[in-house]
């Protein structure tokens, strides 16, 4: 009966630790409890352990990854620490994406995925609409029309950007549009500001960034490959000595440009893209058909600092390998998608093993993303 | 046991007095700072915390600084540990802030965050003694806002 009665009232900063544990969904569930705890749990230094903790956890617990379904350009999420595993059976679940909630017809809206970054998702669908997202909160919100400068005839090519800006705590999206008129390219580049809500232009842009690609964000800056080798794609301009530096970067907080070299430099290696591995920059080289080399930048900026990795073969049975690797594991292994499927390689042992995903539908892009409480 | 084995005296708030090695002691970073600094007389009085939740963290240590314990059975140590009524829980997560153990502070305030999850709003504030300072209306906007949460 004492033992009962003798609730020992904990200070804040402990209420703190236990509500940084729980998940997401009690949290958005106890703002309601009172106004000291719907002001904690809104707090943006809360919203940032949250982030951090998350973001950080070693065993990757609040990771997920999204995929975007063909049948009907939905969203479904699940695991990514079970796809590592073989012995658990990894289920994605259905995401209450914004177009949902828009009512659109989802048959005629393609949604494309931009990027992630802490738990906020960037999209743009058939309307060149862009939208920022979170699906652990299920909120949503949609950007400002970029309106660009450019005269609109035959619609301009893009590629896109979404990052986030820690010197201002701002996200920025960055959009390249391109238009082609009697032979003639032009383009601009505009940023969006989360916090500002508003879009202008960036100049000084080196140039074009490589169309229908999304920028990758590495230590602050958003990267793309530019298009210097996508205009000479002949052979000829390989063999002349000299070739621009194939990626473009752009800062998000001083808004500079910079570029810097891939590290394949020989004839015949193609670069395919840059990516991201863990926190490194990342860039598959295919050598042959049937080889990719995976190359990461160890030292951020630091052309000498480029390392292969490993190299993937493929069997012909096994098709190709996708845009990008996802994720390294703790363990070494790396996700990878190959003609739409989870697969993990193994560099150690060189194999190469399906993860299945239940109830996944036939999806055809993926996202990696953690879950926050960040609002959009 | 070796000779240099040195041994402190912890004085729980009811006045009971502890005698632990100092290296299992050391687990709190309180009392290792204490240790450290040299300012350890011949009784450390521990003011915040009193001798039953003592005797769990005393309990945990001892535990913990076995040699040859396989993971599993720290596992199923732990899982037993946590297993007590709330206001124990409270008391063992004050205890583990002032005795700066991170470890017993993680794992206490995880077991009441798992407890408390799928509780209800009214639960929780009976739970933590807390008064619903909103108006109704206020309430009901902000249930309307995160409607799925409460699925």
């Amino acid at each position: 009966m004492e033992m009962q009665d003798s609730i020992l009232v904990l200070p804040e900063e402990l209420v703190i630790e236990i509500l940084l544990k729980l998940p997401i969904k009690s949290l958005l569930k106890f703002k309601c409890i009172s106004k000291s705890w719907l002001a904690l749990i809104s707090s943006s230094e809360f919203v940032k352990t949250h982030l951090r903790l998350n973001a950080n956890n070693k065993e990757y617990t609040h990771h997920k990854v999204m995929m975007r379904c063909i049948s009907n350009y939905g969203f479904k999420s699940c695991s990514l620490t079970s796809l590592f595993n073989e012995s658990c059976v990894t289920e994605a679940k259905d995401l209450d994406y914004p177009t949902k909630s828009y009512g659109w017809e989802r048959d005629r809206y393609d949604v494309s995925i931009l990027g992630s970054i802490n738990g906020l998702i960037c999209l743009v669908n058939d309307d060149k609409e862009l939208f920022l997202w979170n699906p652990s909160i299920r909120k949503h919100k949609k950007l400002p029309d970029p309106r660009t400068s450019l005269p609109p005839q035959g619609g301009p090519r893009r590629a896109y950007g979404f990052g986030y800006d820690e010197v201002h705590d701002d996200y920025k999206v960055v959009i390249f549009n391109e238009i082609e008129t009697n032979m003639i390219r032009e383009f601009e580049v505009k940023m969006y500001s989360l916090k500002s809500d508003s879009w202008r232009c960036v100049d000084d842009c080196p140039r074009m960034a490589q169309f229908n690609v999304s920028g990758k964000f590495v230590n602050g800056k958003l990267h793309w490959d530019s298009t210097s080798t996508y205009w000479k794609s002949d052979l000829a301009t390989f063999c002349d000595g000299y070739r621009d530096p194939n990626i473009i970067s752009i800062d998000l907080a001083d808004e500079k440009w910079g570029e810097m070299d891939q590290p394949c430099d020989d004839v015949g290696e193609i670069a395919l893209r840059v990516g991201v591995l863990g926190s490194d920059l990342s860039v598959l080289c295919n050598c042959n058909m049937l080889l990719v080399d995976v190359w990461v930048m160890k030292e951020y900026g630091v052309k000498e600092s480029w390392t292969k990795m490993f190299t993937i073969k493929y069997t012909p049975r096994s098709g190709y390998l996708g845009q990008r690797c996802l994720h390294m594991s703790n363990e070494g292994e790396i996700l990878v998608v190959i003609k739409g499927e989870f697969m993990i390689y193994n560099p150690k042992d060189d194999s190469l093993r399906y993860s299945e995903v239940i109830n996944s539908d036939k999806w055809d892009a993926n996202e990696i993303y953690v879950e926050s409480l960040v609002c959009p | 046991m070796s000779s240099s084995t040195k041994f402190l005296t912890l004085k729980t708030c009811d006045d009971k007095k502890f005698v632990l090695d100092e290296a299992i002691a050391v687990r709190s970073q309180t009392i290792k700072n204490m240790v450290e600094d040299d300012c350890v007389s011949n009784v450390i009085p521990l003011p915040n915390v009193n001798s039953k939740t003592m005797t769990k963290v005393i309990e945990y240590w001892k535990k913990h600084s076995e040699e040859g314990v396989s993971k599993d059975v720290l596992m199923d140590f732990d899982k037993a540990f946590v297993k007590v009524h709330h206001s124990i829980l409270h008391a063992l997560i004050l205890a583990a802030n002032f005795l700066n153990d991170k470890e017993i502070l993680d794992m206490m305030c995880q077991e009441v965050a798992d407890r408390i999850k799928g509780k209800t709003p009214e639960e929780i504030r009976k739970e933590f003694d807390i008064k619903n300072d909103f108006t109704p209306e206020e309430e009901e906007e902000i249930r309307k806002e995160n409607a799925w949460a409460f699925e």
